[in-house]
């Protein structure tokens, strides 16, 4: 399968700061990315130059065009929700599926009425009248009504109450997604977002300090609650994080086989969160 | 082409206020004040005897000519200027506010990720704007003018019959009054050509813009004006500083004003509302003469140029 993303050596740097640093990543058709990073870390900025919202250094490729200078054909391909709250408050539901329907060649009217019927909006309703959560509703009416290649979201449900959220997910998961297409999404709610991602992409400074497939993640981090009695043993293997929980060591190990931990103590999967918490330790020190 | 027809939908539903309800609610309480007038001072004569405001009624009392009739009906033809005027007034503010927040307000409000998430080029986003701006907006004050002023006739001919005197034999033989709408009609691509350079440079400065266009569109040319003059009175070494006034801040926000054209350049004609002249032609001959001076070619080349650089800094101004 060939990459939806290639990006080699990408760089954007600002007057001060260098907000994605000499990266290189590729990501494969029918996959779903987490991209998942501290403020500041270069997430949004990365997704802006693959959106061709900015300008770059560098090599980016996107579904075969390059988004600095062939915005205009990509975006024929591509959807994304930037932010929530994005659309003009000035708007109707109806004239935003009017206009969507009359510019968009991959619009299907039908689906996005079909899914809006689900919801409390109405068509006379105006963007300025709705709660955060039913615009978040209409525009991912609208995008999801789109045949895209690739979704970018960015930070898709910041602000939004659990209700929303999980539905946002789900109808993204159930009515939207297939092999043919591919989503990157940016969020601090990992949690939520776990069992959904096939892909884990860790940004940290304009670096990508992880990248690997929630397999691999599986296999490779393991969390242990370990023993007193085996605690000095477990510290020699070099645990990337430990805390306290009542009173036992919970230690964290990147790439130990799993047998060998299993006789440390309890072992488990680790959760992304944690898995965040202890690659970041120290970004804001 | 398709898209090009949802973009200016787009910007019709936007802007409504400024390009259809703004000159419609001028226009309907200027009708129904206009109306009010009429018959208020119509019934003044029919009680008093005496003589009414505006074309010539005065004579109503006595014995009514034809000469008389005849130069009442061509005023009433000649009311198509000020009352389209008074629209086109209330126009020059929409373009003026229209043109500053063409690019600006949607990075304001973020929802310019929206727009961007579809599939539409920067430079159709910016001609949608500009064909909304020059083209659309100028078409309500040019209907409505000439709407009004038929209900006002109306009005003022039946006032007038009720006094006895029959003016509709005399309006409608009027040539004036079938020809003024498309004369006015025409001096639209006047407008168009003249107001865009103007336009132009608003939108450029509106997409350029991180704060408070209006300042930015405004001050730069102003506050350079007067460093000019500055300079000049301080050093009179000869800086053309009444030049830059009158051709570019002059030029600049007189680029709003339908009609101003007439002033810049002198096209020897002379526009009189007088009995037996023909107001409507004389604007239109007028109008279309300015496109033999070169200034008004190098303008617009200009524009285009400031066109240009809106649809540039809408493509890679950075949203961050």
């Amino acid at each position: 399968m060939s990459a939806v993303i290639s990006a080699r050596n990408l760089s954007k740097r600002y007057a001060n700061t260098v907000a994605v640093d000499n990266v290189s990543f590729d990501i494969p058709a029918g996959r779903i990315v987490g991209l998942i990073g501290p403020n500041g870390s270069g997430k949004t900025t990365a997704l802006k130059a693959i959106l061709g919202l900015s300008t770059f250094d560098g090599e980016l490729n996107v579904l075969g065009f390059n988004p600095q200078t062939q915005r205009d054909e990509l975006m024929k391909e591509v959807c994304f929700i930037a932010d929530v709250a994005v659309l003009p408050r000035w708007i109707k539901v109806r004239e935003a599926i009017d206009f969507v329907a009359g510019t968009h060649p991959k619009f299907n009217r039908a689906k996005c009425e079909a899914y809006l019927a689900h919801t409390k909006l109405k068509p006379d309703m105006k963007v300025k009248q709705m709660s955060k959560g039913m615009v978040v509703q209409l525009h991912l009416a609208l995008v999801m009504a789109i045949d895209a290649k690739l979704l970018v979201l960015d930070e898709p449900t910041l602000g939004l109450d659990i209700l929303y959220r999980k539905q946002f997910y789900q109808n993204l998961l159930e009515d939207y997604f297939d092999e043919n297409k591919t989503i990157i999404v940016t969020t601090h709610q990992v949690e939520e977002i776990e069992h959904i991602l096939t892909d884990l992409m860790f940004i940290r400074d304009g670096k990508i300090v992880l990248s690997a497939t929630m397999d691999e993640v599986a296999d490779r981090f393991v969390e242990v609650m370990v023993s007193q009695e085996h605690y000095a043993t477990a510290k020699a293997l070099n645990p990337i994080d430990e805390r306290q929980v009542f009173g036992k060591s919970v230690m964290l190990f990147d790439g130990v086989p799993r047998s060998q931990l299993n006789q440390l103590g309890d072992t488990r999967n680790v959760g992304i969160a944690d898995l965040f918490v202890a690659t970041m330790k120290g970004t804001y020190a | 082409m398709n898209t090009m027809k949802w973009l200016v939908k787009r910007e019709y539903w936007e802007n409504k206020g400024g390009i259809f309800w703004a000159p419609t609610i001028v226009a309907a309480a200027f009708t129904v004040l206009m109306s009010i007038a009429i018959v208020l001072s119509a019934a003044g004569v029919t009680k008093g005897g005496m003589h009414i405001n505006g074309v010539d009624l005065h004579e109503l009392s006595g014995v009514v000519t034809a000469e008389h009739k005849a130069v009442a009906a061509q005023g009433l033809a000649f009311s198509y200027i000020p009352i389209t005027g008074l629209l086109l007034a209330v126009m020059v503010f929409v373009v003026f506010f229209y043109s500053l927040s063409s690019l600006y307000d949607d990075r304001r409000d973020k929802s310019v990720l929206f727009w961007k998430s579809m599939p539409i080029s920067d430079s159709q986003t910016v001609f949608s704007k500009l064909f909304a701006i020059l083209v659309l907006t100028p078409l309500a004050p040019l209907a409505l003018g000439v709407l009004v002023t038929i209900i006002i006739t109306l009005v003022f001919s039946l006032a007038a019959l009720l006094l006895g005197v029959n003016l509709f034999g005399d309006i409608l033989t009027t040539v004036d009054f079938y020809l003024m709408p498309l004369q006015l009609l025409a001096c639209l691509p006047i407008f168009i050509i003249w107001a865009f350079p103007s336009v132009a440079w608003f939108m450029m400065i509106s997409a350029w813009a991180r704060r408070f266009p209006i300042l930015w569109a405004v001050c730069i040319p102003v506050i350079l004006g007067i460093l000019l003059s500055i300079a000049e009175w301080m050093t009179g070494v000869g800086i053309p500083h009444e030049w830059y006034w009158n051709n570019i801040v002059g030029r600049l926000f007189g680029g709003f004003v339908p009609g101003t054209w007439l002033a810049s350049v002198d096209v020897g004609s002379n526009i009189e509302f007088e009995p037996g002249t023909h107001p409507g032609l004389e604007i239109l001959k007028a109008s279309w003469a300015i496109l033999g001076y070169a200034k008004v070619w190098i303008a617009v080349a200009i524009g285009a140029a400031m066109t240009y650089a809106a649809i540039r800094l809408r493509r890679y101004r950075d949203e961050g």
